[in-house]
């Protein structure tokens, strides 16, 4: 059972150290279908007590890299361990089916059991697991009032709204202490509201039994709300990770940056520089001249390097064509567009080739029409290799 | 599992080599035989040409005549404002349980030339010198196959409009089409894949019916395929030879025929046609509606309320000669099958048993293999779905005298257990099908989830699967004992004295007892099948039945 597993006592430093880094650790996986490689060499780990999300468009292989750990797939490379307990293995052919994995899942569709009562369905794992009849009862009933459906113990399931199918899955996902949670797109059958305040249950609810999860979703927002680390995923392999404001601030491609967040790209290349500056010059051509932008560089890019200028639509500013800009470097563009978003302003700008928008708090003194400068910080600038 | 598989393959698979090899030996002497192309050279005999060419009549024409009652009927219940539409909407179903034999039996009472009470009738109010219907004539087999196969086109089709998606009607309403050209250019066009299926479906059941034939065409010189087997087969010495021989041609005429459907099925796409439970507008036809009515009650006093007055009077009656005499009334048939006729308490313990212990049979074999395709990532699985999917194409005709042929030197000839074996392998498939359809539509991650919880793979089988399935499990076992109370073309071959089953017995009452016992025992035919048919329809609904 969860409990042994979680217990740990004060003899059992390194194993302790193990689990704070690694509780569970995805080395090399590769899945294929057919020639189809869903998950291509996804390497990464989850600490004890940690939320780890994984975020990519649909199709990249998130679900595939879930469903192995959770031991409904098998795996065509590479191993996964769950708390030191080798689970799969493609070279040495083990596969650990997936209730001997000791671990609680939530799926997509709800799955819960029609023909079982709100407290058939939570009390299933526990019986399976062979746990005395009056603990059941009362393991089931803490559960649910936990997820706050005291009133629901002999309720049909069926007749229950999604959000409280959701709840029911949550509770018999965790019911039996399992070291792992497992989580694919949750919430993403809920409508908006909903899929907010259940975020914070869900994280709330883990970070209050301590146990390591691992979150599948392609919504952003959610990723940065529910975890301590994002994975970001593409076409099977893995992009970045890292904690989510990072992955926000400085994501290290383009893919990232466009995924996670709006962002402007700006074509230009990396201008002539000495040293390793917090800033590299990157030429951009704009309206048939050229600029000269500054921007943070990746680790090892090279003056004459093609990149992409990235940068926040909230952190251009824009000023009108008169006042002086003397240090910050600037594009100037026509205001093609202007949209109240109600929390904020949308300003379209078009500066020829390139396209800009730009979200301001308040208005400024620029109309649909006018020539603006949009200011852009060289601390808010990132390049990205195109 | 991988075990059922193969005995299954090998129990459809078998009987059909066999009977191609029997079709190419010919009997030289007692023992010898040689294989030559001879019994098939008998095709160009004018009687098997006849019989062929009749064959071909009767299920086009009464495919095309079901085809057109079933699609109207499933059109006015499934999209009209039609009055008493659930109520209907189940009573099309009922001839669906009633056998072509009985059928054919009803109504050989009602329009027979000589007794047919139709014809009586009809002739005493206008004067008619002679009777205007004979029910013993190609028209009169196509009427009344027709009138019975009718619900299948119906169940093909009802689904389709009742899902159609409103939306590709409307768009033709908005702009500017009535609802008359809606219907047959957006409606029946759409609903056109299922409705030609249908009568593909229609063409084949007909074209491998025994029952109506045997009743209305064969004591009257009227031969199709199917009575040119049975009289192969029957006769004194047998021909198993030809029988074989006309039996691949059925074959290959219905494998044709159902290949081509299931083309149609997976090539025109139903995408348009979805399942997510949309309700399109019900289209209002004013005083139409009452026309429509009649429509509808016209077919079921056809097809179910006159043949079993018709049945009901005359196993009432002393003697039968055309005319309701209230002063004659008796029920001393019904005394005489349930005490006097050893013949027919046979043929109802016979088909009880029968039918109790292949619907059981089955059922267990169709869920093992409809696991096997749908839940497990064996390599049969494909050759599953393909074998399985072969006894639909082959017709029970054929599949039995496969049977009869392989197995006539075996002690299993002449008892209950080669009917047993002939009703599982024939139709197994069928029950297989309707628990396909439960599985499918369940998620698999129900069953994950239950993996992830900590169940085994055995108690995930019996605490998540089996429960969620056991409706389809009980809907199947029914509708299979249904189908072995009322099979007739198996059950013809492989019986043989003291094996005679409900149809059997009533063909040989048909042949050697009064009319009365015979119209008795029909009664209770379907008397039995009724309470069968009430138990599946409450428990499962008309989509229970799958086609
Ligand atoms: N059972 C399967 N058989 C064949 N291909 C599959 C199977 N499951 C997934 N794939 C393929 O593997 C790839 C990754 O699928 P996966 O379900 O992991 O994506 P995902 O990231 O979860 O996407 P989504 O957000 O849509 O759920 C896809 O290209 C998918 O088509
Ligand atoms: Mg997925």
């Amino acid at each position: 059972m969860g409990s042994m597993a979680q217990g740990l006592s004060s003899g059992e430093d390194v194993k302790g150290e193990r689990d704070r880094q690694g509780y569970l650790v995805v080395d090399h996986l590769t899945k294929l279908y057919g020639k189809n490689r869903a998950a291509d060499d996804v390497t990464f780990t989850v600490g004890k007590g940690e939320m780890v999300t994984l975020l990519g468009p649909s199709g990249c292989g998130k679900s595939t890299t879930l469903r192995c750990v959770a031991g409904l797939e098998t795996l065509d490379a590479g191993q996964i361990t769950i708390g030191g307990d080798l689970v799969s293995s493609a070279s040495s052919h083990i596969s650990i089916p997936p209730e001997r994995r000791d671990i609680g899942m939530v799926f997509q569709s709800y799955a819960v059991w029609p023909h079982m009562t709100v407290w058939g369905n939570v009390a299933y794992p526990l019986q399976v697991h062979k746990v005395a009849k009056d603990e059941v009862d009362v393991r089931v009933r803490q559960m649910l009032s936990l997820v706050g459906l005291s009133e629901m113990v002999d309720r049909n399931v069926t007749k229950l709204s999604g959000g409280q199918q959701q709840r029911v899955v949550l509770a018999r996902a965790m019911v039996h202490n399992p070291r792992m949670l497992l989580f694919d797109e949750p919430l993403s059958n809920l409508d908006a509201r909903l899929r907010v305040s259940m975020r914070f249950e869900i994280r709330q609810l883990q970070q209050r039994v301590g146990v390591s999860a691992l979150y599948v979703t392609h919504d952003q927002t959610e990723a940065m709300v529910l975890s301590d680390r994002v994975i970001v995923m593409n076409q099977g392999r893995i992009e970045q990770v890292g904690p989510p404001l990072e992955i926000y601030q400085k994501p290290v491609n383009s893919f990232v940056a466009s995924f996670f967040g709006e962002v402007n790209f700006i074509e230009g290349v990396i201008g002539a520089f000495e040293g390793t500056p917090v800033s590299v010059p990157v030429e951009v051509k704009c309206q048939g001249r050229m600029h000269r932008l500054f921007a943070t560089p990746q680790p090892g890019m090279k003056a004459g390097e093609k990149v992409y200028v990235s940068v926040r639509p909230q952190d251009i500013e824009l000023a009108s064509e008169s006042a002086a800009t003397a240090e910050t470097p600037a594009l100037k563009g026509t205001v093609s567009r202007i949209v109240h978003m109600g929390s904020h302003l949308e300003y379209f700008v078009d500066a020829g080739a390139v396209q800009l928008t730009c979200h301001c708090v308040r208005e400024v003194e620029a109309k649909v029409g006018t020539t603006v400068n949009a200011l852009l910080k060289a601390d808010r600038c990132i390049c990205l290799s195109r | 599992m991988a075990l059922m598989g193969a005995v299954m393959s090998i129990a459809i698979l078998g009987p059909l080599l066999i009977i191609l090899l029997k079709s190419f030996e010919v009997q030289k002497g007692l023992f010898a035989s040689v294989y030559s192309l001879q019994n098939y050279a008998q095709f160009a005999s004018p009687r098997i040409v006849k019989g062929i060419v009749n064959s071909f009549v009767i299920a086009a024409g009464s495919a095309f005549l079901a085809g057109l009652f079933g699609v109207v009927l499933a059109w006015i219940t499934a999209r009209t404002d039609i009055p008493f539409r659930s109520v209907l909407q189940v009573l099309n179903i009922v001839p669906f349980f009633i056998s072509p034999l009985v059928g054919g039996i009803a109504w050989s009472l009602l329009a027979s030339p000589q007794t047919g009470m139709i014809n009586m009738a009809l002739m005493g109010w206008l004067g008619l010198e002679t009777a205007p219907f004979n029910i013993y004539s190609i028209t009169g087999i196509i009427w009344v196959v027709a009138l019975f196969h009718t619900p299948f086109v119906y169940l093909f089709c009802i689904g389709p409009f009742r899902q159609m998606d409103p939306a590709l009607e409307e768009a033709a309403r908005v702009s500017g089409s009535n609802w008359i050209s809606t219907t047959f250019r957006i409606t029946l066009l759409l609903a056109s894949p299922a409705i030609f299926s249908a009568l593909i479906l229609a063409f084949v059941l007909s074209i491998e019916d025994l029952g109506s034939i045997l009743v209305l065409g064969y004591p009257y010189g009227i031969q199709s395929i199917s009575t040119l087997i049975f009289e192969g087969i029957e006769q004194y010495p047998p021909n198993h030879s030809l029988g074989a021989a006309l039996g691949i041609l059925l074959m290959s005429i219905t494998c044709f025929f159902i290949v081509v459907q299931r083309r149609i099925m997976a090539s025109r796409s139903f995408a348009t046609v979805t399942g997510r439970g949309y309700h399109p507008p019900r289209v209002n036809l004013g005083w139409g509606r009452y026309i429509a009515l009649g429509i509808n009650l016209a077919y079921l006093t056809l097809a179910v309320f006159l043949p079993i007055a018709a049945l009901l009077i005359v196993s009432l009656s002393n003697a039968w000669f055309g005319h309701v005499d209230l002063g004659q009334l008796t029920t001393k048939y019904y005394t005489f099958i349930f005490s006097t006729s050893p013949l027919a308490v046979r043929g109802i313990q016979n088909s009880l048993i029968l039918a109790t212990s292949a619907a059981t049979i089955s059922i267990v074999i169709a869920t093992v293999i409809a696991y096997a395709i749908h839940r497990t990532r064996s390599r049969m699985r494909a050759w599953l779905d393909l074998v399985t999917t072969i006894p639909i194409a082959v017709s029970g005709l054929v599949m039995a005298v496969g049977l009869l042929v392989a197995l006539i030197r075996t002690p299993v000839y002449g008892t209950l257990w080669i009917l047993l074996i002939g009703y599982v392998v024939r139709f197994f498939t069928y029950g297989q099908r309707s628990i396909s359809g439960v599985i499918l539509s369940l998620t698999a991650d129900l069953e994950e989830s239950s993996r992830v919880s900590g169940g085994n793979w055995f108690t995930t089988l019996r605490r998540i699967l089996l429960p969620l399935v056991w409706p389809g499990v009980v809907g199947g076992w029914l509708l299979l004992f249904i189908t072995f109370m009322r099979e007739v073309s198996m059950s013809l071959l492989l019986s043989r004295g003291g094996t005679e089953t409900l149809s059997v017995a009533l063909y040989g009452m048909m042949n050697y007892s009064p009319i009365g016992a015979m119209a008795a025992f029909t009664m209770v035919q379907v008397a039995l099948l009724f309470v069968a048919a009430f138990i599946f329809l409450r428990l499962t609904g008309s989509e229970g039945i799958r086609v």
